[in-house]
């Protein structure tokens, strides 16, 4: 389980609870207190691999801004409404792609303590109706579940949660971490929910990470304690033997999982910003996968050839629809016309695929 | 220190310890010599137990004094014990930097020089020195810069003397020696501009990490007959090499753009109206565009249209996006 090599404090949060929380679950690891976050991120930028040492070193402190935020999506294509919940961003596993690698300013695992600012803001979101389903998760700037063991985040949102209608709460995880999830009374409020690829991506691009089976394992585990469950085929990513890897993966899935208990899958290609190509060429030379053939998309991020995404998505989508014709899948950030010619239909926009989410 | 005129005799012409200049243009300083002679007296340091002098800073105006059959120079005389290592270098860099433009081969060097013979720290070069050379303060920045001394001595040249951007320069410092000489046979013929220039290295280097192969196995016999073809205008084999390079770094795009063509030219549209592809097949609207000058030309363009709406080759592209 990780624990990190250092953890800075700022003086304003040394007495919040959170913070006893996290010191309390790394006894023994060394602290240094500070008055101003920035002398942690200047310390950790000045060494070589800034984003390595940022996923070794902690730094808690406060945030004065929004914690509760509207995913940002992407231009000219359906996203899904999503919101974002941000008490943690920066994660100690090391996958190739992870766009949180581009956080140049920060690249320190950051805690904000000020819990009690965001249980605030949320309550206040709650109380607003929106005409679909709220989904709200914790795995778009960390890990939800690889971090559990020092902030116990998971004992606090999901009794919340529990208690609050046309709300679903996700914990997006490549990890097996679900010890604190088991004993606790979640309502049917909370999805949690595992990015998956095949093994042999795992080894290759998702260092640190839990394998496939052992995150497969803990979904029954969370399947058993009567969780809603969750699987995300994204990114897939492009190899010569892609259709074997992924169709082994929707093999192993059906083995471990009942579909009664899965609400949702997403399906989405590998794509970047450009501005991550050379971190990943320059962080982790031998990784292949941005020597695949990419075009830059109609928002800007670099994306396979659309034939090869339909092509893939295709595929993925048969494949778990020979196992199973009805649970609900989407595509992440993906145009009309690729929907179209994956499913034979599209959602409208982005406010009719939110619609689509039950709870 | 003293100042006076010492015999050239009595200067070490071979050491080069100090040196930071590389193919500089030594011609207009050598008629500004002739004309109202030496301005700026040169930089000594003494070597101890011989009767000979070492040059800090002057390399180029010792050189135009014997060009112009000068005897002795106007110096600056250090003793060794007053001048390190690393304070001679920072005088030579100082005097360079305000006297004349460094170009980036030079400004390798003298960074190599400082932390080699100087013993200067990186972070106080990254944070102290790259300012001084026009450099923006940075590791990545000072990586790149370190390494060009390292380069083929044609591409030193070469960057010199087409003043390549950095970026550029960079690039060639990744691949091999056998490469980079490989990489100048295809590239100084072409002439390339810098954004050419950068794609050209960029698919390279792409293929060959892709592929796991040399660059000599990417410039294949196509590309050397083209080079070689003395009937071909540069800017042709520019585009024949790009063109052969981009269906090697892309070749399904490659291969759905010629195949989307053909069914275009297969459409034998009239000059009057044009068919545009989304960029990178991203969308699935075509554009048409058409211009009239009356009506009767819009209405025989309309029946075109129609022609146009029934023709396979259209649903082919169609079915394509």
């Amino acid at each position: 389980m990780f624990k990190p090599k250092k953890i800075y404090i700022d003086v304003e949060v040394e007495n919040a609870s959170f913070t006893e929380t996290i010191l309390n679950n790394l006894a023994g690891v060394p602290i240094e207190f500070i008055d101003d976050p920035r002398l942690a991120t200047d310390e950790i930028l000045s060494k070589p691999d800034p984003i390595g040492q940022g996923k070794k070193h902690l730094l808690i402190t406060s945030y004065k801004g929004r914690m509760l935020k509207p995913c940002p999506g992407t231009p000219k294509v359906i996203c899904c409404h999503y919101q974002i919940l941000s008490p943690v961003i920066g994660c100690p596993l090391d996958c190739t792609y992870c766009a949180l690698q581009m956080y140049f300013n920060n690249p320190l695992i950051t805690m904000y303590a000020n819990i009690n600012d965001l249980m605030r803001e949320m309550d206040e979101r709650l109380q607003r109706k929106s005409g679909w389903p709220l989904r709200i998760g914790t795995g778009e700037l960390t890990d939800s579940l690889e971090l559990d063991h020092i902030t116990e985040m998971s004992r606090l949102f999901i009794p919340y949660f529990s208690k609050k209608s046309n709300v679903l709460f996700e914990l997006k995880t490549k990890s097996n971490q679900i010890n604190n999830l088991l004993d606790l009374n979640h309502g049917g409020k909370t999805v949690v929910a595992w990015s998956v690829n095949p093994q042999t991506i795992i080894d290759k691009e998702e260092m640190g990470c839990a394998s496939l089976e052992e995150r497969l394992q803990a979904a029954r585990q969370c399947q058993e304690a009567g969780y809603k469950l969750a699987f995300h085929f994204d990114p897939i990513i492009y190899s010569p033997d892609w259709e074997e890897g992924y169709e082994s993966v929707v093999e192993s899935l059906f083995e471990y999982i009942d579909p009664q208990n899965i609400v949702w899958i997403s399906l989405g290609t590998f794509r970047y910003p450009p501005s991550l190509k050379p971190i990943i060429r320059e962080r982790c030379p031998r990784s292949k996968i941005i020597d695949e053939e990419f075009i830059p998309g109609q928002d800007g991020k670099m994306r396979y050839l659309k034939p090869i995404r339909v092509g893939m998505y295709s595929k993925v989508l048969s494949q778990i629809r020979s196992h199973n014709r009805n649970v609900f899948i989407y595509l992440c950030m993906e145009s009309t016309d690729v929907w179209r010619k994956v499913f034979g239909w599209t959602p409208k926009n982005t406010a009719d695929l939110a619609r689509m989410f039950r709870t | 220190m003293i100042y006076k005129k010492v015999p050239i005799v009595e200067i070490d012409l071979r050491n080069d310890r100090f040196r930071i200049s590389y193919m500089p243009h030594r011609k207009r300083l050598t008629e500004s010599i002739h004309a109202i002679g030496l301005i700026h007296p040169i930089i000594l340091r003494t070597i101890n137990s011989t009767e000979y002098c070492q040059i800090i800073s002057g390399f180029q105006r010792v050189q135009s004094c014997i060009d112009l059959n000068m005897k002795q120079i106007d110096s600056i005389i250090y003793s060794s014990d007053e001048l390190s290592d690393a304070k001679a270098l920072l005088l030579s860099l100082h005097q360079t930097v305000t006297s004349r433009a460094m170009n980036l081969i030079e400004k390798s060097l003298c960074l190599r020089k400082l932390s080699e013979i100087g013993h200067m720290e990186e972070a106080t070069l990254i944070t102290d020195i790259m300012p001084l050379l026009d450099l923006e303060p940075g590791k990545k920045i000072f990586q790149n810069v370190m390494r060009l001394w390292e380069l083929d001595d044609h591409l030193k040249a070469y960057i010199v003397e087409n003043n390549v951007a950095l970026s550029n320069a960079a690039l060639f410092s990744s691949f091999s020696r056998e490469d980079q000489k490989n990489l100048f046979d295809l590239i100084i013929p072409l002439r390339l501009g810098t954004n050419k220039l950068k794609e050209f290295l960029t698919h390279i280097d792409e293929i060959r990490h892709r592929d796991e192969i040399v660059a000599s196995q990417i410039i294949d016999s196509e590309m050397k007959t083209i080079l070689a073809d003395q009937n071909m205008p540069t800017p042709q084999k520019i585009e024949t090499i790009r063109k052969r390079l981009k269906e090697k770094r892309f070749p399904a795009l490659a291969a759905l753009e010629k195949k989307i063509q053909n069914n275009l030219r297969q459409l034998k549209l009239p000059p009057e109206l044009s068919l545009s592809i989304p960029p990178f097949l991203e969308g699935e609207k075509l554009k048409v565009d058409f211009s009239f000058k009356n009506e009767e030309e819009l209405r025989e363009i309309i029946i075109k249209l129609t022609a146009l709406s029934r023709q396979k080759e259209l649903e082919t592209i169609l079915e394509m996006l």
